[in-house]
C-alpha cells in the first residue's frame, strides 16, 4: 500500500500533535496534583482567613473587692454599632432607626448605611445596653453590634496608686491591675462565621463559637470602712499640715495583711490624666512601696529590739546623755542639745534620745546589725504582690565608718520604704515574726468559686516573745507619757508607738527646712491587731513627727477603736453605741431616713431598687457617725 | 437480513463516542454553571437559575446546529469558505459600530442583536479553520513554499488584528496557535515557522507595551499572592478554591469560592469550581473526557475521505484542545490569566453553539468517510 509522501508527512505531524497534547495535559495534571493533593494545605490555610469572619467576644475583666466584698473596681460592657451595607434590605428604615436611637444626624447615618465597597461601617462607639435594647426592639437586617469592656472604679481616687489602671486594650498597666493582669483579664472568646466576599453571612454557615471566659475576681485584704476613713483623715491632714504629700499604711501585724494604704495627692482612676505623663507618673507612684527615705527616730524601735534580743541591754539599763557623742572624732548631736542626763532605755525611747541609740548600735556592731537588717527583710525584697517593690538603700559594709553606724542607730544614713518599716516594726511587736505583706486574700471565679486563698507567710523569726513584749510595753509608754502622746485616744490607753523626724536630702546635701515627720503605732498594745504608719512629707510650719504625724495617727486609731469595740478604761463614753439594724429590702429613701434617725452616714453601691446587702452586717455594734455601706444589686 | 445490515450500516455512520462525549461534557457544564452561579445570580438577577436557563437555551439551539451540520455534507463548507471569511470580517468590524457592538469589562467583543448577544471572534476561529483547511487541501505542493502559505498567514493576521483591537488577547493567542497548528499539520516547512517566530515575539512585546495592564497581569501571574487584593486577586481565588478541593472535593454545590470570591466562576474560571467541588479525581475525569474527545476527533480526521475533511476535523480537534489546555493552564496559574471559555462547559451561548456545530461537522466527516477510502490510503 503506497502512501504519498505528503500524506505520510502529515501523519507524522498529526502524531507529533497528539504527543504534544498528551505532554501538555500531563503537565496540567501534575500542577493540579500539586495544588490539590501534595501542597494544598499551604493554600487552604490562606483561604481560611477570608472564608471565615471573626467577631471578637471580649472577656469581662474580673472585679476587685475589699475584704468584705465591697466592689472597688469592676468592668461593664459597652457596644459599638456597625452596619453591614451588603446585608441592609431597608436603607431608609435602618438609617431612621439608628439616627433616632443614637441621636445622630439622619443624612450622615444614611450615607454610612448605603456606603458601597465596605463590608462593615461603624456607626457609633461605646453605647450602653439600654440603647442597644432599644435598637433590638425594632431590629432590621444589616445592623450588628460588637462589645467592649470599660473599667469602672467605684470610688474614683480611692486606692488609686494601689489598684492601678488599665490601658485601652483593657490590660492592666500599673498597680494590682498589672500585677494580677493574668488572672483579671480573662480569655476572649471567638466567633467565626462563614461569609461571602462582601461579608454577608452565609445562610448555611456552620461557624465556630467559643464563649469568652470572664476574668477572675480579686478579694483584697483592704478593709473598705477603714480605707474610707483613712482617706478622709489624710485629706483633712493635707489641709492642716500643708504637706507636699502624706502617706499612710495600716496592716495587721499578725498576718502581714495590708488593711489600708493611702497616699495623697492621688488621682481619679476614672479620669486618668493621660495627657500629662510626668504628672501621672508622680501621682501613680505607690511611694509606700517603691520609694525609700530616711525614717529617723521611728527606726529606734528596731535598734532597741535587736539590742534587747542580743542581751546587750535591758528595759532599766542606764544611759547618760550630755547632748552629744563624739564618735571617732566626729561630734554627733542629740535632739536636745542640753542633754537628757541620766535615763533608762525606756526613758531614752520616750525622750527619743539619740545618744542612747548611738551607744546601743555600737554594742550591736556593724556585722550583726547588717545581719539583722537582712533577717528583718529590710535589705532584701519582701515579695509583696505589687510591681516595683524596692529594698533599703544601705552603704556597703566596708565603707561604713563608726560615725555612720552611730547615725544609723537613730535612723539616719539608712533609707528604706514604708512597707519595710511596717514589716520590721510588725515583727518587733508581734513576737518576732517577719510576715510577707500582701494585698490579695483570695481569687475567685465569676461564680464565686475560690481558686486561690492566701495564707500568712512567715519569712523569718527574728526576736523572741519576751523581747517583743518588752518592746510593746516600752512603746506604749512612749505614747502614754512620752513623745508620742498626741497619738493617744482619750479614754483608751491601748496604743503604742514611736515618732520620727528626719531631714530630707536633696542633691547629696541636707535640704534646709525640709522634713519628713512620721509616726508608727499599734493597737491594742498588749496584742496588736493594727499597725499604723503615717509619713508626712514636707509639712509646713511644725515638723516634728510627734506634733505633725501623731495626731493624724490618733484620728485613725480613734476610728479603729470604734470599729473594734475595744474596751475603754472607764465607762464614761462619749458616743452612744447600738446594734446595727437591717437595711435589707429597703428603698433608698427608707434606708436614708433610718440612717439619719440613728446618726449614721451611709454610702450607696449598685443601681438596684432595694438594699440587697449591707456592710457591716445587721447586729454588729455601731456608733454615731459610723459609715454603713448599702448595696443595691 | 437486509434490514439488519441496513441498521448496522446506519449505526456505523454515526460516531456514538463523539456524541456521548459531547453530551457528557454539556451535562457537566450545566451542573457546574448552576453550582457556580446560583449565589451570585440570586444577588444580581434575583433568579438563581439565571445562568443555567441561558445555558440550556444555548444548548437547545446548539443541538439544532449540531443536527444541521451533521446532515449537511461538509464539502459545502469548502465552497462557502470565502463567504464565511467575508462574513467573519464584517462581523468582527461591526463590533466597533456604536449601537451594534456591546462593551463589557472595558472590551468590545459582543454583537448585540437585542434577543441575543454573541462574539464574532468565535465565528472567526471556525471560519479560519474552514478557509485554511481548504487552501491547504487544494495546494498540497504550494505549502512547501513561503508564497504558498502566505494567504493563510494573511487571513490569520487579519483576524488576529481585528480581535486584538477589541481587545481580546486570549482569542488572539488562540487564533495564532490555530494558524501554527494548521500549517504544521498541513505540511508547512519547519524553517518557515522560525521565520514567523520573530515577528510573533515582536508583536507580543508591542502588545504588552501599549496596554500596561497586561504587564501588571504578567507580574501578578509570577507571584499572585503578592497582589492578592488587586491584579492577582482572581488567580489567588482560583488557586485557593482548587486547593480546597483536595483529592475528592468539597462535594457538588459545596464550593466556597462561588460566594463572590471568584469572579467569572461560571464562565472562564468554571474549571476552578469543578476542581474545588470534585477534587483532583474530578479534575482528572474532566481532563480525560476532553483528551478522549480530542483523540476521537483525530481518529475521525484520519478516516476522512479527503484532505479537506482531514484538515477540517483536525483543526476542530486542535481548536478544542487548545482552548481546554489554555483555559485550565490559566485557572491553575500555569500561564498568565486570559479570558477563554472552557468548551462545552463554560457559560456562554456563542461558544456552546459554535462548538456543537463543529461536533456536527466532525460527525458528518465521519459519516462520509467511514465507508470510503481514507485519503491516507489513496
Amino acid at each position: 500500500m503506497a502512501i504519498k509522501y505528503s500524506s505520510y508527512s502529515m501523519f507524522k505531524r498529526l502524531l507529533a500533535l497528539v504527543v504534544l497534547v498528551t505532554f501538555l495535559a500531563s503537565g496540567i495534571l501534575i500542577r493540579l496534583f500539586y495544588l490539590q493533593v501534595t501542597g494544598n494545605y499551604k493554600f487552604v490555610s490562606k483561604g481560611l482567613t477570608e472564608w471565615l469572619r471573626d467577631l471578637p467576644l471580649t472577656a469581662l475583666r474580673g472585679k476587685i473587692t475589699d475584704r468584705n466584698g465591697v466592689v472597688l473596681a469592676s468592668s461593664y460592657t459597652t457596644y459599638d454599632v456597625y452596619v453591614r451595607p451588603a446585608d441592609v434590605k431597608d436603607s431608609e428604615g435602618v438609617a431612621e432607626l439608628l439616627s433616632s436611637a443614637l441621636g445622630i444626624d439622619y443624612e450622615t447615618c444614611y450615607q454610612k448605611v448605603t456606603k458601597k465597597g465596605y463590608s462593615e461601617v461603624k456607626i457609633e462607639s461605646d453605647i450602653e445596653k439600654p440603647i442597644v435594647q432599644n435598637i433590638l426592639k425594632n431590629f432590621k437586617d444589616g445592623i450588628f453590634f460588637t462589645t467592649n469592656t470599660e473599667r469602672n472604679y467605684a470610688y474614683d481616687n480611692m486606692l488609686s496608686q494601689i489598684l492601678g489602671f488599665v490601658g485601652s486594650d483593657n490590660s492592666g498597666q500599673t498597680g494590682l491591675e498589672a500585677y494580677y493582669n493574668t488572672f483579671l483579664k480573662g480569655v476572649d472568646g471567638v466567633s467565626l462565621v462563614e461569609s461571602d466576599l462582601k461579608g454577608t453571612t452565609l445562610s448555611d454557615s456552620v461557624g465556630y463559637y467559643e464563649d469568652a471566659i470572664n476574668g477572675l475576681n480579686l478579694k483584697l485584704t483592704i478593709d473598705f470602712r477603714l480605707q474610707y476613713a483613712v482617706e478622709e483623715i489624710i485629706a483633712n491632714a493635707m489641709n492642716t499640715t500643708g504637706a507636699k504629700s502624706i502617706s499612710c499604711m495600716v496592716t495587721n501585724p499578725k498576718t502581714g495583711e495590708i488593711l489600708s494604704v493611702c497616699t495623697l495627692p492621688s488621682y481619679d482612676l476614672n479620669n486618668i490624666p493621660r495627657d500629662d505623663m510626668e504628672q501621672l507618673n508622680t501621682l501613680s507612684r505607690a511611694t509606700t512601696i517603691v520609694d525609700t527615705f530616711e525614717p529617723g527616730s521611728t527606726f529606734k524601735a528596731i535598734v532597741s529590739a535587736i539590742a534587747l534580743e542580743e542581751g546587750l541591754t535591758h528595759q532599766h539599763d542606764y544611759f547618760y546623755c550630755s547632748g552629744f557623742r563624739i564618735v571617732n572624732g566626729v561630734k554627733i548631736n542629740c535632739s536636745r542639745r542640753s542633754g537628757h542626763g541620766s535615763q533608762t532605755l525606756e526613758q531614752g525611747l520616750m525622750n527619743s534620745c539619740n545618744c542612747v541609740f548611738m551607744d546601743l548600735i555600737k554594742r550591736i556592731g556593724l556585722t550583726k546589725f547588717y545581719d539583722y537588717l537582712e533577717r528583718f527583710g529590710i535589705s532584701t525584697k519582701l515579695g509583696i504582690d505589687y510591681p516595683g517593690e524596692v529594698s533599703a538603700v544601705l552603704m556597703p559594709q566596708s565603707l561604713v565608718t563608726d560615725a555612720d553606724l552611730a547615725r544609723m542607730g537613730f535612723g539616719q544614713t539608712i533609707a528604706l520604704s514604708s512597707l519595710e518599716m511596717m514589716v520590721a516594726v510588725g515583727a518587733v511587736i508581734n513576737g518576732g515574726h517577719v510576715y510577707q505583706p500582701h494585698f490579695v486574700s483570695d481569687i475567685s471565679t465569676e461564680t464565686n468559686k475560690v481558686v486561690y486563698t492566701r495564707s500568712k507567710t512567715e519569712i523569718d523569726r527574728v526576736i523572741s516573745d519576751k523581747t517583743s513584749e518588752a518592746m510593746r510595753n516600752m512603746l506604749f509608754k512612749v505614747v502614754d507619757q512620752g513623745g508620742g502622746k498626741y497619738a493617744k485616744v482619750e479614754g483608751y490607753p491601748i496604743i503604742g508607738g514611736k515618732t520620727g523626724t528626719a531631714q530630707k536630702y536633696e542633691n547629696g546635701g541636707i535640704a534646709q527646712g525640709k522634713y519628713i515627720a512620721s509616726f508608727i503605732g499599734f493597737a491594742p498594745y498588749y496584742d496588736p491587731d493594727y499597725l499604723v504608719y503615717v509619713v508626712v512629707d514636707e509639712p509646713q510650719g511644725a515638723y516634728y513627727g510627734g506634733v505633725v504625724a501623731a495626731p493624724i495617727a490618733q484620728s485613725i486609731f480613734d476610728k479603729i477603736i470604734k470599729m473594734n469595740e475595744y474596751k475603754p478604761d472607764d465607762e464614761k463614753e462619749e458616743l452612744k453605741s447600738f446594734e446595727l439594724p437591717t437595711f435589707i429590702g429597703m428603698t433608698i429613701s427608707e434606708a436614708s431616713s433610718l440612717a439619719a434617725s440613728l446618726g449614721l452616714q451611709y454610702l450607696i453601691q449598685g443601681d438596684g431598687d432595694y438594699v440587697t446587702n449591707q456592710i457591716s452586717a445587721p447586729g454588729t455594734v455601731a456608733y454615731e457617725n459610723d459609715i454603713v455601706l448599702l448595696i443595691f444589686d | 437480513m437486509k434490514l439488519l445490515s441496513l441498521n448496522i450500516k446506519k449505526k456505523s455512520k454515526f460516531n456514538v463516542a463523539l456524541f456521548l462525549l459531547m453530551v457528557c461534557l454539556l451535562a457537566i457544564g450545566c451542573i457546574f454553571v448552576y453550582s457556580a452561579s446560583f449565589y451570585s445570580a440570586e444577588i444580581t438577577y434575583g433568579d438563581k437559575f439565571f445562568f443555567l436557563k441561558k445555558q440550556v437555551m444555548g444548548i437547545a439551539v446548539g443541538f439544532a446546529c449540531y443536527i444541521f451540520f451533521s446532515l449537511v455534507n461538509y464539502s459545502k463548507l469548502n465552497k462557502l469558505r470565502w463567504i464565511l471569511f467575508v462574513l467573519s470580517v464584517i462581523l468582527l468590524a461591526a463590533v466597533f459600530v456604536p449601537g451594534i457592538g456591546l462593551t463589557n469589562y472595558g472590551a468590545t467583543r459582543w454583537i448585540n442583536l437585542r434577543f441575543i448577544t454573541f462574539q464574532p471572534s468565535e465565528i472567526a476561529k471556525f471560519s479560519f479553520i474552514v478557509l485554511s483547511a481548504s487552501i491547504l487541501a487544494k495546494s498540497a505542493d504550494k505549502v512547501k513554499s513561503f508564497k504558498g502559505i502566505l494567504p493563510i498567514l494573511l487571513v490569520g493576521a487579519l483576524y488576529c488584528a481585528l480581535i486584538i483591537l477589541e481587545p481580546n488577547m486570549s482569542i488572539t493567542i488562540c487564533m495564532a496557535l490555530l494558524v501554527v497548528v494548521m500549517l504544521f499539520v498541513g505540511g508547512a516547512k519547519l524553517k518557515h515557522f522560525m521565520i514567523l517566530a520573530v515577528p510573533a515575539v515582536a508583536m507580543v512585546v508591542v502588545l504588552i507595551a501599549i496596554e500596561p495592564y497586561r504587564l501588571k497581569r504578567l507580574i501578578a501571574f509570577i507571584d499572585p499572592f503578592a497582589s492578592s487584593q488587586n491584579e492577582g486577586f482572581q488567580l489567588v481565588q482560583s488557586i485557593l478554591g482548587i486547593a480546597l478541593g483536595g483529592m475528592f472535593g468539597t462535594g457538588i454545590f459545596n464550593s466556597r469560592q462561588k460566594y463572590l470570591f471568584l469572579p467569572f466562576s461560571e464562565s472562564d474560571f468554571i474549571f476552578s469550581i469543578i476542581a474545588e467541588e470534585t477534587g483532583f479525581v474530578g479534575s482528572l475525569f474532566v481532563i480525560l473526557l476532553f483528551v478522549l474527545l480530542f483523540v476521537c476527533i483525530i481518529k475521525v480526521a484520519r478516516g476522512a475521505k479527503d484532505k479537506f475533511g482531514f484538515l477540517l476535523s483536525m483543526g476542530i480537534g486542535a481548536l478544542i484542545i487548545i482552548q481546554v489546555l489554555l483555559n485550565i493552564a490559566v485557572v491553575t496559574g500555569l500561564v498568565p490569566p486570559t479570558g477563554l471559555p472552557l468548551p462545552f462547559i463554560s457559560a456562554g451561548s456563542t461558544s456552546i453553539m459554535i462548538f456543537m456545530s463543529m461536533i456536527g461537522i466532525v460527525q458528518n466527516i465521519y459519516k462520509n468517510g467511514i465507508n470510503s477510502e481514507s485519503f491516507f490510503k489513496k
